[in-house]
């Protein structure tokens, strides 16, 4: 099985950064598609099926938390799991996006091993469901 | 905080993230460091219960090598020269959330952040002023001068 995977950063730099990791992390990559801000993501989630979403929280048109709000009312995306990506690392903030469901949380400045760990983690969980 | 325990910590922060980001070994600078050649500004702005703007100052060939030490590409490699900017955004984007972490007191702070933005800079007509601003402080990034101010808002 071939996963696919979104990367949402309006950074460019950190978009190749994930998306090079993904790439060596030793799973089974499909396709890796890139937005650079919530607005753009939602459309490529509307049009593909995505397994994995890699979210920035601060980014321009739409920004992070309303992508994810957006997504949990819409049937067709509400369980695609979410590892969000974020200079943000207040308590406060980290409590929010636990209560949005979020899966994962890394603070930047990342370790590839922190994207690594993420993927096989939140994928294993979602073929064992 | 103080201006100058943010000044600190700005400091520190901005070593530690250029370590982890893209494995510069860094130390402060003197006042009289070489001004950056061909730089550029990139700016971001944090509101909560304590407010400012963070201001990072760099020659775009240190953006080229934080976008190829983090790409692990060359330095004059296309990915690292069309990155430049968008590195050094993206390095003020990381630093001001270390210092958001470090400044926070209360579990429930919260802060509002505008988009980290870039401007070229005029080393020529700016450094001097720049430079000499007691909010100021320099790094040397591996023979870079990395400037940083913060300036409460």
């Amino acid at each position: 099985m071939s996963y696919t995977f979104l990367v949402t950063d309006d950074s460019s730099t950190t978009r190749a950064i994930i998306k090079r990791t993904i790439t060596l992390s030793g799973v089974s990559v499909g396709q890796i598609l890139e937005a650079s801000d919530g607005l753009q993501a939602l459309n490529k989630l509307r049009a593909d099926k995505v397994d994995l979403l890699f979210l920035d929280l601060n980014m321009p048109n739409m920004n992070g938390l309303e992508l994810i709000t957006e997504m949990r009312v819409d049937s067709r995306m509400a369980r695609i799991p979410i590892c969000v990506v974020s200079s943000e690392a207040t308590d406060s903030r980290r409590e929010q996006l636990s209560e949005l469901g979020v899966q994962g949380y890394i603070k930047k400045p990342f370790t590839p091993e922190q994207i690594r760990g993420v993927i096989q983690s939140v994928l294993t969980i979602a073929v064992a469901a | 905080m103080s201006e100058s325990n943010i000044k600190q910590l700005l400091l520190e922060t901005t070593i530690a993230s250029l370590e982890t980001m893209a494995f510069f070994c860094c130390e402060p600078a003197t006042d009289d460091a070489l001004s950056p050649e061909d730089a550029i500004s990139a700016e971001m702005t944090f509101n909560g219960p304590q407010s400012g703007t963070v201001q990072i100052v760099a020659s775009r060939f240190f953006g080229q090598r934080l976008a190829s030490n983090a790409l692990c590409c060359g330095v004059t490699d296309p990915d690292a020269l069309e990155r430049a900017e968008d590195s050094i955004r993206e390095l003020v984007n990381v630093v001001v959330g270390a210092l958001m972490s470090r400044i926070a007191t209360q579990k429930s702070d919260v802060f509002a952040l505008t988009l980290p933005s870039g401007r070229p800079f005029d080393s020529n007509a700016e450094w001097d002023d720049f430079a000499k601003d007691q909010n100021v402080c320099l790094i040397d990034a591996e023979g870079e001068t990395v400037g940083l101010r913060f300036k409460t808002v």
